[in-house]
């Protein structure tokens, strides 16, 4: 198996990683993208440019994936997240998980990701089409913002 | 008791550098906590006072609490919320 770095500045390659997530023992394998949407709280979006503190964040999404892996019993377990710019549609987090049902594959893959939107030294820079930027504060998943 | 004032290295990340540089230094006298930089960093900007309210503290790539003893030997690295994804 070859890995990716789990923090990158290069396109995401999607389709390698799910290549990557198929294995005997698993009936269901989940794939999450998150990718960038042209309005956010009511104000259009140009594009993002994502920074972190990669050490720590490869660290960290490495742990979270352990962890992850071993209490829900995955097969597999990645996570990849973009770091520099990315545009509208783009790709900045995938996330797959595989186990043996969907159950685990599903509710894992959710667990993954919220960890690293919230826990993860990851930062979304956005710009908007009114030529202002802003960094993101802190991780808005479990609201319900306008879009 | 009077500390003995150091230079400490801190590094600044995403909206951080709003009002530091990528990395900077602030004297302070340790003894000390890791809350008293933050709060010594907020009197120099007092504009940044929110953000480094939120902030939690990074040293040798693992999380400290800010109301641990500042080991003035180490760069402290400031991390700003999160908002991957």
């Amino acid at each position: 198996m070859t890995f990716m770095d789990l923090i990158t500045e290069k396109d995401i390659n999607i389709q390698e990683l799910f290549d990557q997530s198929h294995g005997e023992f698993s009936g269901a394998v989940v794939l999450f993208s998150g990718e960038v949407r042209s309005r956010n709280k009511g104000r259009e979006v140009l594009h993002l440019e994502y920074e972190a503190y990669k050490p720590m964040a490869e660290k960290m999404i490495q742990e979270i994936l352990k962890e992850t892996k071993e209490k829900w019993e995955l097969n597999t377990a990645f996570c990849v997240h973009r770091t520099g710019r990315v545009d509208i549609s783009g790709c900045a987090v995938v996330v797959i998980t595989a186990s043996a049902h969907r159950a685990q594959a599903y509710q894992a893959n959710q667990h993954i990701i919220n960890r690293v939107k919230n826990e993860v030294p990851i930062w979304k820079h956005e710009f908007f089409a009114d030529g202002t930027s802003e960094w993101g504060d802190n991780c808005d998943c479990h609201k319900h913002q306008p879009i | 008791m009077n500390g003995q004032e150091h230079e400490i290295a801190v590094v600044c990340f995403a909206g951080l550098r709003k009002f530091f540089d990528a990395e900077t230094s602030t004297k302070v006298s340790v003894p000390c906590t890791y809350l008293d930089l933050l709060n010594q960093l907020g009197q120099e900007k007092p504009e940044a006072e929110k953000i480094l309210r939120n902030c939690r503290i990074a040293i040798d790539e693992a999380f400290v609490p800010t109301n641990s003893p500042l080991d003035p030997a180490k760069k402290v690295f400031l991390i700003p919320p999160s908002s991957g994804g």
